[in-house]
Order: C-alpha cells, then sequence, then structure tokens
C-alpha cells in the first residue's frame, strides 16, 4: 500500500479556488483563469505562484503573482504554445517559497484536468483520457506516472492515426474487448492492491472514481474490511468479468472471429 | 560560401523520406547532387547562412550560429514548427548529421532528420530527437549552459540529451541545465569530463537526474539559482563541482 506522508508542511490548494477555461481559436489554444483570493490558506502572503501546464509530453509554465496579489496571465500571454494535446490539458498551481527555503513549494493544488470548450460532453465524462504517445513497440499501456495524483490514462502507441484510433476504440471488437477489461484489471490493482484505497475513503482522487464506477455497474458486494492480497485479486476478477459480460465482450469477439474465418 | 536558406515543400520532404530508405537500403549512399536547391521542391527564404559542413568545431558552435541565423531577432515567424526549414537544413548538412563512414551511410529514423511536430504546441517528445533543431532550440533554452548537452557528435544525440533533453520540464529548466553544465564539461578541453557518463559511479549526471526527480517533488527548481540547487545535492556531487 502506497502511504503519503506530508514531510515538508505542504499545503493544498482547493481545486475549485481557481476557475480554468480552454479555448480554441485557429488551431492556437489559449486559457483563462480566474483565481478566489488565497487569504484564508494560510500560505505566507510572499510566495510566489506559478501555473504550470503539461501534458505526458509537453510543458510549460505561467507566473502568477504572488499568494498575496494573484495575477493571471492576461488574455493575449495565455496561448499554449508548448503544449501538444489540447483538448484535454492539465494545469497545477503551486506557491513556490522566495524568502526562506528557496524554491520549496509550499502550497499546490491537485492536477486539474482542464476540458476544451468544444469537446464532447460524453468525452468530457469519461473516466479514462486517451492519448497517443511514443510507448515504444507497445501497442497500449496505462500511465499511472501522472503528476499531482492525476488520473491514469491510456496510452495508445503514436503510430495509430489520431482519428482511426478513436472509432476503433469506440467500435472494432478486436480491440475493444481485448484492451479494456485488462485496463480495469489494471487500474483496479492500483487502485486497491498498490495504493490501498477504500471506498469509503474520503478523497477526491481517481481511485475513488473509478470505485464509485464499478460499484454502480456490478453486483458484487464491497471488498471486506482487512481484505487479503487474494481476496482482493478474486474480486477485481470478479468485477472484469462482470464488466465483461455487460459489455459483451466475449460474445463481440468470437462474432468477429467467425466472420473474419 | 553563401547560400539562402530554403524550405521543403510536401514533395520536397516526401522526397527527402524517399531518399533516406534508398540510402538505408543501400539502393543509394548519397543524397542526389542539388537536391537542397531544386526549385520545384523548395522555397527559398530571405535568410541566408555561410556556413558548411566543415565550418563548424562542434555542436554547440554549429546550434549558436543557426540561433543567431534563424531564432534572434525572429527572421522566420514561428521558426520552431517550420518542418520544412528543419528538414531542409538536415539535407544541406547531410554530411554533419549523416556522414559517410567508410562509404557507408547510416541514416537514422526518419524524425532525426524530418522534423515531426503536432498542429498545435511543439510535439517535444519527437522534435527533441531532431539532429539540428533539437540543438538549436536547446541552445535557445539555456545558451551557454548547453555546451554539455550538446558534446556529443552531431550524428546522435548522446546521453545527455536523451537523459535531460528528452522531458521538456528539464530541457527548459535553465537552472537544471546551468549545474548539469557546471558539473560535467570541461571548460579546458570542450567537452564532457572523462567519467561523467560511467555507469554506477558516485555523482554521475544520471545519478543527478535520480536526485532530480525527489527533489522536484519539493521544490520548484526553476526559481533556484545555481547555488540554491547545488546546496541541496549530497556530498557525492562536490568532487564534479572543483
Amino acid at each position: 500500500m502506497i502511504r503519503k506522508f506530508n514531510y515538508t508542511d505542504r499545503k493544498k490548494i482547493p481545486s475549485d479556488y481557481i476557475k480554468i477555461t480552454l479555448r480554441n481559436e485557429s488551431k492556437q489554444a489559449f486559457f483563462n483563469a480566474e483565481i478566489k483570493p488565497l487569504d484564508s490558506l494560510n500560505i505566507q502572503d510572499d510566495a510566489i505562484l506559478v501555473l504550470e501546464v503539461y501534458d505526458r509530453g509537453s510543458y510549460q509554465r505561467f507566473d502568477f503573482g504572488t499568494v498575496e496579489f494573484p495575477t493571471p496571465p492576461k488574455a493575449y500571454e495565455s496561448f499554449l504554445s508548448e503544449i501538444q494535446e489540447v483538448d484535454a490539458v492539465s494545469f497545477r498551481l503551486r506557491a513556490i517559497d522566495k524568502s526562506e527555503s528557496i524554491g520549496k513549494i509550499v502550497a499546490s493544488t491537485i492536477s486539474i484536468r482542464v476540458w476544451a470548450e468544444e469537446v464532447s460532453e460524453a468525452r468530457k465524462r469519461s473516466l479514462l483520457p486517451v492519448k497517443r504517445g511514443p510507448i515504444g513497440d507497445a501497442v497500449w499501456l496505462v500511465n499511472f506516472d501522472v503528476p499531482d495524483d492525476g488520473e491514469p490514462e491510456l496510452i495508445v502507441n503514436k503510430e495509430f492515426d489520431e482519428i482511426a484510433i478513436r472509432e476503433i476504440l469506440r467500435t472494432d471488437a478486436y480491440f475493444t474487448s481485448l484492451i479494456y477489461p485488462a485496463v480495469l484489471n489494471e487500474i483496479l490493482t492500483e487502485a486497491i492492491i498498490v495504493r490501498g484505497i477504500k471506498m469509503e475513503e474520503d478523497s477526491d482522487g481517481w481511485e475513488r472514481k473509478w470505485l464509485k464506477f464499478v460499484y454502480a455497474f456490478s453486483e458484487v458486494p464491497p471488498l471486506p474490511e482487512g481484505a487479503n492480497h487474494n481476496c482482493c485479486r478474486e474480486w477485481i476478477n470478479e468485477i472484469v468479468s462482470q464488466f465483461s459480460y455487460q459489455q459483451s465482450m466475449l460474445k463481440n469477439l468470437l462474432s468477429k472471429l467467425r466472420e473474419s474465418r | 560560401m553563401s547560400d539562402k536558406i530554403r524550405e521543403f515543400n510536401a514533395k520536397g520532404i516526401n522526397a527527402f523520406r524517399i531518399y533516406l530508405d534508398e540510402i538505408r537500403n543501400g539502393i543509394r549512399n548519397d543524397l542526389p547532387k542539388d537536391f537542397v536547391h531544386k526549385k520545384n521542391l523548395t522555397k527559398e527564404l530571405s535568410v541566408s547562412i555561410n556556413k558548411g559542413v566543415d565550418d563548424f568545431e562542434n555542436k554547440y558552435d554549429m546550434a549558436k550560429y543557426l540561433y543567431r541565423e534563424l531564432v534572434q531577432d525572429d527572421p522566420v515567424k514561428n521558426i520552431w514548427s517550420k518542418v520544412g526549414v528543419w528538414s531542409w537544413l538536415s539535407a544541406y548538412y547531410f554530411d554533419l548529421v549523416c556522414p559517410d563512414m567508410d562509404g557507408v551511410r547510416k541514416p537514422l529514423r526518419d524524425y532525426r532528420h524530418i522534423l515531426e511536430v503536432t498542429n498545435v504546441g511543439g510535439g517535444w517528445p519527437t522534435f527533441y530527437r531532431h539532429l539540428i533543431a533539437s540543438p538549436v532550440r536547446l541552445f535557445a533554452f539555456s545558451f551557454a549552459s548547453s555546451r554539455i548537452l550538446l558534446s556529443a557528435n552531431f550524428y546522435e544525440n548522446g546521453d545527455f540529451i536523451e537523459q535531460f533533453a528528452s522531458k521538456k520540464e528539464y530541457a527548459g529548466n535553465r537552472t537544471i541545465i546551468s549545474v548539469l553544465n557546471r558539473m560535467y564539461f570541461d571548460e579546458n578541453n570542450n567537452k564532457a569530463k572523462r567519467g561523467a557518463q560511467t555507469k554506477n559511479r558516485p555523482g554521475t549526471h544520471r545519478r543527478y537526474k535520480n536526485i532530480l526527480e525527489q527533489l522536484l517533488l519539493n521544490y520548484d527548481i526553476q526559481t533556484m539559482s545555481d547555488e540554491e540547487l547545488i546546496s541541496l545535492l549530497p556530498e557525492e556531487f562536490s568532487t564534479w563541482l572543483e
């Protein structure tokens, strides 16, 4: 189980303190950020604020004033010139000490995923962002290495055509029936076995969202308190089996195989 | 020697791709003569260059020169996304980035020669692999401190680039690159210090990267000075700073 210690006494900036919108104009992406006063968070006034913007392969940062005087970038300064995937972009706001322990991150938001205005509502509700990326010769992988507890992403090899792969991942039985159950298995394993997350934990992290999703579609009773590794593994296998049944994964794959013969 | 810089059009890039394949397959051993000047494959820009393949001492020298000609004062708009320009430069300086070694040229993957960028953003994971565009961009990020990143041969990226420039978060962080340069670049010999890349040795560049990964969890290194970052490094790095 992964336990997180806060050795540096870093404070949390709640993600609802900052509201960010993304817009694309002539194939160029800009953001707009509004921030609530941070006075109540007990962060030193002179700490500087930095807004970081990133995806898997790119990174950009913007000065944001200080805790006492937050200053969002002006509209013309908010061009995301370095960011590759501008349909969904991750942001985090950090407060940096400039007086005592210089450079120390004294407060931060979690990773905030922001969707561009033009992205469909269905895609915005998706639990699993799909991206293309350089992953060697692997066909796909689940990336959990998203900074600041960002939600896991399904990375498909960048050799796939961007438009075609979206359609394939939605409709092609070879892909959907082989990839999605495996993805669900990996994500639940990470959440429950590796990170030891329990349903009743009060968090707004991705693990809880996935567990909510699982309880919504399955009839499997919740994991018992103190379940051991084998019990967790059996529970995950059962969830994956129910998910595959409900999505007719096996049936669709067999039918596709028969067609191709 | 002075030449106007040119920009490949789609046909030019396609032809370059085919020639690279033919060289890989032993069908030819060089680009066709005058390929880079073909009017149906290229468009002339208003910027000139006057240095040829024999005029650069090293990759840093090349990056500095091309930065001055192509980036400083913005003579070519949106230069970092000009696929045609960077790909043309790769063909123009082909003897540097794909030298004839004992009668054989071995082009690397296409993206080392033909710049790949996405419509929006920099497409950094492939951008940094380009053998001409990447050195110039790294120079633009860190100027003199980029010498350590640009200490490999013209025709390869080298481990310093692979370790520190593959992530934009590191490549664009002047403090990280400046301290890297201070520790591992040998000013007297104009190349990486001996032993800097030896595996399993204390305080090497890969250890520096490991330590940075830990520090970045708690520090915003970009707002720190070199000295402030150095003060956080363990003792094992002190020999490299002497």
